[in-house]
């Protein structure tokens, strides 16, 4: 199977009438596989077989470790074991009820990928989608899902694509922050292929394979040190996609970052083009500023918002990262940050950029939109 | 009396006393859930509520791999409640009563000592030992303790054995084969003071982790090749701790390999004498030759014991390697448990089963007859 298999034809927009909007769809929410039991029903006979004679090894990560306070919000609903997000029921009921959000990006984070046999692997990516489609996507008509692929193994992770994409509620990829080797890498170009034919957004989210040291320094000791210090591997991720050439090569994709910040991008770029002007000879292929490359095909979401809330802040990042068109809504739900997501708006002056932000950059993403009495935004 | 710092009481333990008997360098105790806390400040109970036991992994729960079927456990080695190694009584009936082992050297593996966190691990290996100490090694003085250290910290790891290296229930210190730097790298040198000054042999068990890929060539996909791959990582620490000079800075320090099979280290030790003859220039501070310093230095135990088609083959490479460097050992509890009484091939040859079985642990440990002991 190739990605070519998706005829293209196949992914023909929504009707567009003056009578819908584009959506409001937050971009980051996590869906909590409460057992690696849960999955059993999903795999065949022999993994399930596999896995009960192994007595069913867990792969949660521990990318939000269960007791810590970034787990979960105090206020969410919880299941019998105490854990936010365990069901579509109680995910739903949190997260729309204030009543913002048209839509919500299910990533969810079970570790799948850091399973080191290739075929386990895969195993275990195709039950997990199964599980998010059954469990969550058939619940409620509002979620939509990344695509969680073996993405060890290139070919397969397109594989995943290719076949998944053809349901349509799932509309992104979702790529882990550290990889065993940088995504931009040629051998790992039949996942940009494939989610280029199938028109879906690929999402990099914090988090990782752990097959070395999360960090070019080594590795951290505390949670807090990873956590905060995984936007170094993203930059670097970034520069890959540019470097390799992706965009060139693929130039439909988007990446949408997520759950990682987006603070730190201005002086990124800033870095990036004063490097590329040294340096461009040796990649001719780059024909513009990487700066002008990742603000037209890369996203970020918003929360963690770093600190944008306080007033000014927000309007500070976005002058100085060159665009008004980078930033998507997010709630990260269930997890516990600082701020609130829709605290966001404090940071702004300007209701264009709420309007952006909530709803006009991530039109392009998802292509997800509602009925409206009005054209505004269209 | 000994009074450790923490107030444990210790018993009046004499040395081991080994006669007729066997050694197993190998049994693994595993603490009962929430066994642990006891020995732990409310702080560090705190930490592993909210932020569990973070190692190199970056998962909650399982290892590098699934475990095997079963847990990687011995089927019959369950115990009522908890987990195999839990249940000193199942360890004495099935090990210690079953196999005449009148010295069992415990080796608690889990995750203390490859926790990120160094001063986390610290706390968890003093309360490991402190555990071992008070619900096995007192309660049942055929068991001792190899005690986990948090080897990556090296002052941490040095006052742990400061703490407790002179309780007679403890006969070793444990370190693992995955570790940031090579075992012979300096960084590591206060641990082996420490360990001299106590006169306390390391035994480095086989283990994951380490924060390196499993290879120098990247990751292994599967179990099989993973598995395979152990007596790789013993091979790197040999040829370091050899080549590093680490037996002339401490010239009575003594290492038992554990879990990383005894074969393969004869053909390395050849290949380690033969360019060390090419290239001794580059280490012109070597007092001897490789195999010299092995002979006096490193032991290796059996399980899983190596099983070529023909039986003498594994003898030759025992001789090849050194017949007073071999000891026992039985994985108890895990899957790969080897049997004193029936791991060996039947026409092994019964004066070399013996020096492995008891002679060669007497040597290590500093038990060789003495009749004060015996008295005791």
């Amino acid at each position: 199977m190739s990605a070519s298999t998706v005829a293209t034809e196949d992914l023909d927009l929504p009707p567009k009438t003056k009578h819908t909007r584009a959506a409001v769809v937050d971009c980051d929410v996590h869906p909590v596989l409460p057992s690696a039991q849960s999955l059993l029903p999903y795999l065949d006979d022999y993994w399930h077989d596999q896995l009960v004679a192994q007595l069913v090894p867990s792969y949660e990560p521990n990318y939000h470790p269960p007791g810590s306070p970034i787990a979960q919000r105090k206020d969410a609903q919880v299941g019998s074991d105490g854990r936010a997000a365990t069901t579509a029921a109680d995910l739903v009921a949190d997260l729309f009820s204030d009543g913002f959000a048209d839509f919500a990006v299910l990533n969810c984070l079970y570790g799948v990928q850091q399973i080191q046999q290739p075929r386990r692997e895969q195993a275990h990516a195709r039950a997990l989608n199964d599980w998010i489609a059954e469990e969550w996507l058939d619940h409620d008509a509002r979620l939509r899902a990344s695509i969680v692929v073996p993405q060890g193994t290139p070919q397969l992770a397109a594989e995943e694509i290719v076949s998944r994409a053809k349901d349509r509620r799932f509309v992104q990829v979702l790529l882990l922050g550290q990889s065993e080797l940088l995504y931009g890498r040629q051998i790992n170009w039949p996942i940009w292929e494939a989610a280029e034919h199938a028109g879906l957004p690929v999402a990099i989210h914090i988090g990782g394979v752990f097959r070395q040291a999360p960090t070019s320094a080594g590795w951290p000791s505390t949670y807090l040190e990873w956590y905060v210090g995984q936007q170094s591997n993203v930059e670097a991720q970034l520069s890959s996609l540019v470097a390799e050439g992706v965009f060139q090569k693929f130039p439909e994709t988007k990446v949408v970052v997520s759950e990682l910040g987006f603070n730190w991008v201005a002086p990124y770029l800033w870095k990036f083009d004063k490097l590329w002007k040294s340096f461009r000879t040796e990649t001719p292929w780059i024909d513009r500023p990487p700066s002008e490359i990742i603000r037209e095909n890369v996203r970020f979401t918003i929360a963690p918002s770093d600190g944008a809330e306080q007033p000014g802040r927000l309007d500070a990042a976005v002058d100085r990262m060159g665009s008004d068109r980078m930033l998507v809504y997010s709630s990260d739900y269930p997890h516990q940050h600082s701020s609130a997501p829709r605290d966001f708006v404090n940071g702004t002056s300007d209701p264009a950029l709420i309007e952006r932000i909530s709803r006009l950059n991530s039109a392009d993403l998802y292509r997800l939109t509602v009925e409206s009495d009005t054209n505004k935004g269209e | 009396m000994t009074i450790l710092d923490n107030g444990i009481v210790a018993r009046p333990l004499g040395k081991p006393v080994v006669t007729t008997g066997i050694i197993d360098v190998d049994i693994h105790p595993s603490p009962p859930a929430g066994a642990l806390n006891e020995y732990l400040s409310s702080k560090w109970q705190k930490h592993f509520a909210e932020y569990g036991g973070r190692t190199h992994v970056g998962r909650t729960g399982t290892g590098e791999y699934p475990p095997l079927y079963g847990g990687s456990m011995r089927a019959d080695a369950w115990p009522e409640k908890g987990l195999p190694g839990s249940d000193l009584g199942l360890i004495q009936k099935q090990v210690l009563d079953e196999f005449n082992v009148q010295l069992g050297v415990l080796q608690c593996l889990g995750v203390p000592m490859q926790l990120l966190n160094q001063d986390f691990s610290a706390a968890m290996c003093q309360a490991t030992n402190d555990w071992q100490l008070e619900h096995l090694v007192y309660q049942e003085p055929r068991l001792r303790a190899a005690i986990p250290i948090p080897f990556e910290s090296p002052d941490l790891a040095a006052a742990e054995i400061c703490r407790v290296g002179s309780d007679p229930g403890v006969i070793s210190i444990l370190m693992l084969s995955k570790t940031l730097r090579p075992l012979g790298n300096r960084h590591y040198w206060p641990i082996y003071q420490a360990a001299v000054d106590h006169g306390l042999p390391i035994q480095v068990h086989l283990s994951q982790g380490g924060g390196h890929p499993n290879t120098g060539s990247g990751w292994t996909s599967y179990q099989v090749e993973y598995h395979t791959g152990h007596t790789q990582s013993f091979q790197s620490q040999l040829c370091s701790l050899i080549f590093e000079g680490t037996f002339d800075r401490f010239p009575d320090l003594k290492f038992v390999f554990v879990e990383g099979n005894v074969a393969h280290f004869a053909p390395l030790m050849q290949r380690m004498d033969y360019h060390w003859e090419t290239l001794r220039s580059e280490v012109p501070d070597l007092q001897r030759k490789p195999s010299e310093y092995i002979a006096d230095h490193i032991w290796a135990s059996t399980q899983p014991i190596d099983e070529p088609d023909k039986p003498e083959h594994l003898v030759q490479m025992i001789e090849e390697f050194g017949v007073g460097n071999v000891l026992f050992a039985s994985d108890y509890p895990h899957f790969d448990f080897d049997s004193a009484a029936g791991a060996f091939p039947r026409n092994f040859p019964a004066d070399l089963l013996d020096k492995i079985m008891r002679g060669n642990g007497q040597r290590v440990f500093g038990l060789e007859a003495n009749p004060a002991w015996r008295n005791m």
